[in-house]
């Protein structure tokens, strides 16, 4: 199978606009919603930007980079894991997408400190 | 109750093997105001982005009372660097000033109920968990941080009263069980 071309090297700014582009389109477009946690969706932001910025592709920033075009490809977010994870667990690993009852179910602010 | 030990439960005790090699309990730090567990491991770039906080946070708060006992139940067939080898070297490396546990049997974390790394549960004078959750809101910035989480749940405690945010959401990489999927999660 041919690789896909790599996207050109970018630097920070341009890394970070393109993670919240990602982000912000995959929920409008999808049935999954972002983290209410907005820490969390930072965090993971964050961690896409880094790896676009540094290997060229959106990598999971849980989960290593190894080298291998081939097993690399399955950690570009969002992840062809993320709809089992959500599906079983309301979130996926990472953490930034989430279903719509697990967003209703996590509004920061409210359920975290009701449960405590 | 759910996958994750509940805000006012007791915690459970626990006998680990840590980094010097030395078993330790949780019973050993009955004298201390409150312990601080958190489940972590070695691999994880946020507990990675975190460390040098936790080293902090011992030495800023050891001589009021508080213990940081950080514990590692990974499985390491698809994590080998988080074996307790690599716990040794890695404590060594950073210069952890708190025990260092490796969870083999992931009967602890199970306990405890983590679902990622770095996850704080903080337990009061009388070992009932008091906070759960994250150390602060900016795991990629400390200098950036709006919210010590931990901090001000530690202050509260040694100041003999309630954890104003007793729970946050954890962030991080998820636990990593044995005979599971690296992406399964309880149902926390």
């Amino acid at each position: 199978m041919l690789e896909p071309k790599r996207s050109a090297p970018l630097d920070e700014k341009q890394a970070r606009e393109r993670a919240e582009r990602l982000a912000s389109r995959y929920v409008e477009r999808g049935p999954y919603r972002l983290n209410p946690d907005p820490v969390t969706v930072e965090h993971v932001l964050v961690g896409l930007a880094r790896n676009l910025a540094r290997h060229g592709r959106p990598y999971c920033p849980c989960r290593e980079v190894k080298g291998d075009p081939a097993e690399d490809r399955t950690n570009i977010c969002p992840c062809p894991q993320h709809h089992a994870d959500i599906a079983r667990d309301g979130v996926c690993e990472c953490g930034i997408f989430v279903s719509a009852e697990y967003a209703a179910a996590h509004q920061v602010g409210t359920q975290t400190e009701k449960e405590a | 109750m759910g996958f994750t030990l509940d805000v006012g439960v007791k915690a459970p005790d626990f006998t680990l093997k840590g980094v010097d090699g030395k078993m330790h309990s949780l019973a050993d730090y009955a004298d201390r105001k409150a312990v601080v567990v958190i489940v972590s491991c070695n691999h994880c770039p946020t507990v990675i982005q975190y460390e040098d906080r936790m080293i902090q946070i011992q030495k800023d708060y050891a001589g009021k009372g508080v213990q940081l006992i950080v514990i590692n139940g990974n499985e390491t067939d698809g994590h080998p660097t988080d074996d307790f080898a690599h716990m040794v070297q890695r404590a060594k490396e950073r210069g952890f000033d708190f025990p260092y546990l490796r969870d083999d049997t992931q009967e602890v974390v199970r306990a405890y109920g983590a679902v990622r790394t770095p996850e704080v549960f903080l337990l009061g004078p009388d070992r009932t968990l008091v906070y759960h959750g994250r150390i602060d809101d900016n795991p990629d910035d400390p200098k950036r941080v709006r919210r010590h989480d931990l901090r001000v749940a530690l202050d509260e405690v040694l100041a003999g009263k309630p954890v104003s945010v007793p729970k946050t959401p954890s962030i991080g990489c998820t636990v990593k069980w044995w005979g599971k999927d690296p992406h399964w999660m309880p149902d926390a």
